[in-house]
């Protein structure tokens, strides 16, 4: 028993520390060069206005965003992989960016941008909201239960949908909306504010807490539903806990930060190469270790080229990918 | 709406309109500046006649100067009488996103995130107050300024570190994060949308307002509509040729509400795709076959589509699809090319 | 515990005939109860029934004198333990994870294993012969360890009632008689067995009474005396054969003969 417990808790405290040192080093590090006893005095209350808005305005909202989304992401990718039964399955599998990017374009190619900060996350939340209950509608008519495969493939099929309406709207635009449209499709921070903050840790906060409460459902979901059911679990609640949780989740996230791809779908393998698949573990080390790095990806994002920026997404992918082959090999190997 | 100077600015300007022509743009500092700018700016941009282009600017900017000269300083306004300090009147501007700013000082540090703007800044003689520059700025005496990355998705920290007073930025509905924090850090900004000709002479209007400099201002905009008309009457009487601008791939034609449309219009040709609704629009190759073009401008590097071989086409570069001062050069440029005969 | 049928109708979809017509049976507590039947004669959809997975058209499925639907399916799960025809496992797991799922009934949602549950584990892992699989990632089994491990983990459940849907279906002998005689040695102990498959010779052998399905009807019940005739059986089963005592056990035994 000390030997499945340690290992994990040995884990937990070691992700959490690199995590917490990762948005130390996004707040110490940026475009402008701080020392990090000016970052320390802006902390305590010092410090010039203009370092301080940097500081407590630009990068703190920034770094807690990372922490919001990339936890949430990664989370929500474990779920949806254990729901699905599918490796492959991320948070945006069932169409959730698809519908999100759908809501964000029509905000950008019709200029309602100016009515409000917030016709933009309203929007794509709006869209994913509708990709949801499109697939949830499509899965759910038959025999009123849920059936993966089809969630699945009406998941695959609305996004496809959406993907072709976004095109439609981009081929007609104007060259500038085209631009932001795919700026924003490719994911991005830098528009972090303390309220885009509370609104994302508003939805993702108490759903990551209820997902945790479905480690052991998923643990049983992932061996199949009738054994499941037979192990105790109510299979049918579980799954539309599970598909609505998670999609809330990766919904707020892309609202507030688009299309930020590889998070969901490399953290939790990687957790699962290294600790195994059991969920009680998976889920509260996926947060804490795509919180951390998405946290580190956009510090690289912002600084690698500075004062240019990178997407994000561009440096998920860079780092993430030959990470988790390497990872992939290893597990492959021993 | 005249806005009261400061002494230092009054000085500034009353250099460049009082003092004889042939003198004034040696004797400032600020002045040498903008010259060299206006001379070395637009290098690369174009490569057609680069001399006739260096000659081009000059004659605008000895108009800027006798325009000035001939309506000296007094007569411009209600600001005219008395040399001592005023009260202030704050300059209120209303920018291309309908926002209204008013500032009690006009501003000492100055962000332009768009590279035209920029330019008009840099004619109107403050590259004292510029304070930064994007990635895209291209002008020689900007380059050892601090960067802000893009013009579109700027580093906010760098932007806000440089404190400036004003920022000039891109009117994009897409990016409602730039204003929101610049809101946030206090910072006051203004929105700007170049895309046809009235907006340039608006964006020169408003950015002379801002920096109190309106008589300089008024003289680039004179001196652009005469450029422009210099262009149209060469070119008048001439049969013109329909032309079709195919940019990007697969390849989008420019319609009306193009910048591109004014100019083939100034330059005496005649858009074929004057009708197309969008701004950019794809079109079948086989519309643009059944138009009877006569010229095609491209931004395209690489070969057109085989079908389009046989007709005459031209390369423009990708700057011509974005108003700025360039605008009577970049009209010249494409009048020489559909009515060579008239410019010897 | 009991399982208990009567006239029960159970039926996929509106229009095709029913999967069960009107079966009536009973499984004592304490005994091991064999099913037999044809492929589609309705084994699993009688399992299925009885634990409460499938909706019932008319008649009844109980179990304890409840009906199966009605059960809190954690206090079902606690009572009874289950192992399938077949399982897909999606991602990689340990054997001794995989048994220890067996507990998740009893513990709460973020309630670790206690002694008591680590024990079961550890006894269901020796009474199945996997414990030396117990740190091997189950994708690494045959298919015969893998049934073993899954009849392990239905016996950490400690449940008082086991049903198992052709358990020994991939098992070499020694491992098919070794579940066999831990089925006959949990019954004797108390435990109901529900057990189906198409040995009928073995399920002759292990078990108390036999039920003989025929498309979704009852053939035959009763004792392996009752049930293994050959006319039932020939007629069931649509193929000549032959019933006579097994020369070493004395059990009536099945021989299908050729054409």
């Amino acid at each position: 028993m000390s030997r499945t417990w340690s290992r994990p808790v040995v884990a937990l405290l070691g992700l959490s520390l690199a995590a917490v040192l990762v948005v130390l080093a996004s707040i110490r590090f940026g475009a402008v060069s701080l020392t990090t006893s000016e970052v320390f005095s802006i902390l305590r209350g010092g410090g010039g206005a203009t370092d301080r808005f940097i500081v407590l305005s630009l990068r703190l909202p920034r770094a807690a965003l990372a922490i919001l989304v990339g936890g949430g992401l990664a989370l929500s990718g474990a779920v949806f992989q254990a729901l699905l039964r599918n490796p492959l399955a991320e948070p945006y599998i069932l169409g959730i960016s698809g519908g999100a990017a759908f809501g964000a374009v029509v905000v950008l190619a019709t200029g309602w941008m100016s009515v409000s900060s917030v016709a933009l996350p309203i929007a794509a939340i709006m869209g994913a909201a509708i990709a949801i209950l499109l697939v949830f509608g499509v899965a759910f008519s038959a025999d009123r239960r849920m059936d993966v495969r089809v969630l699945l493939l009406a998941g695959v099929v609305v996004g496809a949908f959406f993907s072709a309406c976004i095109a439609l709207i981009l081929s007609l635009a104007d060259a500038p909306t085209v631009r932001s449209a795919v700026l924003w499709m490719m994911g991005s921070l830098s528009g972090a504010s303390w309220r885009g903050v509370a609104v994302v840790a508003t939805y993702t906060i108490p759903v990551a807490l209820l997902l945790l409460t479905l480690a052991r459902p998923l643990n049983l979901l992932a061996i199949g539903e009738e054994t499941a059911a037979y192990l105790g679990t109510d299979v049918e609640r579980a799954k539309r806990l599970a598909y609505g949780a998670a999609s809330v989740i990766a919904a707020a996230g892309v609202a507030f930060a688009g299309v930020i791809g590889f998070v969901g779908l490399i953290i939790p393998h990687g957790i699962r190469l290294i600790l195994g698949a059991d969920h009680r573990f998976l889920l509260p080390l996926s947060f804490i270790a795509g919180a951390g790095f998405l946290a580190l990806a956009d510090l690289l994002a912002r600084t690698v080229v500075a004062p240019a920026e990178i997407p994000v997404g561009v440096i998920t992918a860079f780092v993430g990918v030959p990470f988790f082959l390497l990872l992939l090999r290893r597990s492959l190997g021993s | 709406m005249i806005p009261d100077r400061t002494e230092e600015q009054r000085r500034g300007a009353g250099e460049v309109s009082c003092d004889s022509p042939q003198r004034g743009f040696t004797r400032t500092s600020a002045d040498e500046r903008a010259r060299t700018n206006t001379r070395r700016a637009p290098r690369g941009l174009f490569h057609y006649r680069a001399g006739r282009r260096v000659a081009l600017l000059l004659s605008v900017l000895a108009t800027v100067a006798t325009g000035c000269s001939e309506r000296p300083d007094g007569d411009a306004g209600n600001d005219a009488e008395g040399g001592g300090d005023r009260v202030s009147i704050p300059v209120r501007v209303e920018d291309d996103a309908g926002r209204v700013s008013s500032f009690a000082d006009s501003p000492g540090r100055i962000v332009s995130l768009v590279p035209s703007a920029t330019g008009v800044l840099l004619a109107l003689g403050q590259m004292e107050r510029i304070v930064g520059r994007t990635d895209f700025d291209r002008a020689p005496e900007l380059q050892d300024l601090p960067s802000v990355g893009g013009g579109l998705n700027p580093s906010i920290e760098q932007l806000v570190s440089l404190e400036p007073d004003l920022v000039v930025r891109f009117r994009a509905e897409s990016d409602p994060d730039t204003p929101r924090q610049l809101d946030a850090a206090g910072i006051s900004h203004v929105a700007i949308r170049p895309d046809r000709i009235a907006d340039i002479h608006r964006i020169i209007g408003m950015l002379g307002t801002i920096v109190g400099q309106p008589e300089r201002a008024d003289s680039i905009r004179q001196s652009i509509d005469r450029g422009l008309r210099e262009v149209s009457e060469a070119v008048a009487g001439a049969p013109r040729p329909s032309v079709v601008f195919l940019g990007g791939n697969p390849p989008s034609v420019a319609g009306a509400g193009t910048f591109l449309h004014e100019l083939i219009g100034i330059a005496g040709g005649e858009n074929a795709f004057a009708d197309g609704e969008n701004l950019y629009a794809l079109v079948s190759l086989e519309e643009i076959l059944d138009r009877d073009v006569e010229f095609i401008l491209t931004t395209e590097p690489v070969g057109l589509p085989e079908a389009l071989e046989g007709i005459p086409t031209a390369r423009v570069p990708l700057e011509m699809l974005n108003p700025g001062l360039e605008v009577v050069e970049s009209a010249r440029t494409l009048a020489e090319i559909f009515h060579p005969d008239r410019f010897p | 515990m009991i399982f208990e049928s009567e006239s029960l109708v159970v039926r996929f979809a509106r229009g095709r005939p029913p999967a069960l017509d009107g079966v009536s049976m009973r499984v004592p507590s304490g005994s091991l109860y064999g099913v037999l039947g044809p492929n589609g004669s309705g084994k699993s959809t009688l399992m299925r029934a009885l634990l409460g997975s499938v909706e019932v058209e008319s008649g009844r499925a109980d179990v304890d004198g409840t009906p199966a639907r009605d059960w809190n399916r954690r206090e079902l799960a606690r009572a009874v333990g289950v192992v399938t025809q077949s399982e897909g496992i999606a991602f990689p797991i340990r054997v001794r994870d995989l048994v220890g799922m067996g507990r998740y009934p009893h513990l709460g949602a973020f309630e670790p294993e206690g002694a008591e549950d680590r024990r079961a584990i550890e006894a269901a892992l020796r009474e199945c012969d996997v414990e030396m699989l117990a740190d091997r990632e189950v994708s690494t089994l045959s298919g015969g360890e893998f049934q073993r491990v899954r009849i392990a983990r239905a016996m950490a459940q400690r449940p008082r009632a086991l049903v198992l849907d052709e358990p020994t279906a991939s098992l070499d002998i020694r491992h098919e008689m070794a579940i066999l005689k831990l089925l006959r040695r949990s019954a004797d102990a108390g435990l109901t067995v529900l057990l189906i498959t198409h040995n009928i010779n073995l399920a002759a052998r292990f078990s108390d009474r036999l039920l003989l399905l025929r498309e979704g009807r009852v053939a035959a019940e009763g004792t392996a005396g009752e049930v293994l005739r050959e006319e039932i059986l020939e007629a069931v089963y649509r193929w000549p054969l032959a019933v006579q005592p097994d020369p070493v056990t004395g059990e009536p035994t099945v021989t299908p003969l050729g054409d």
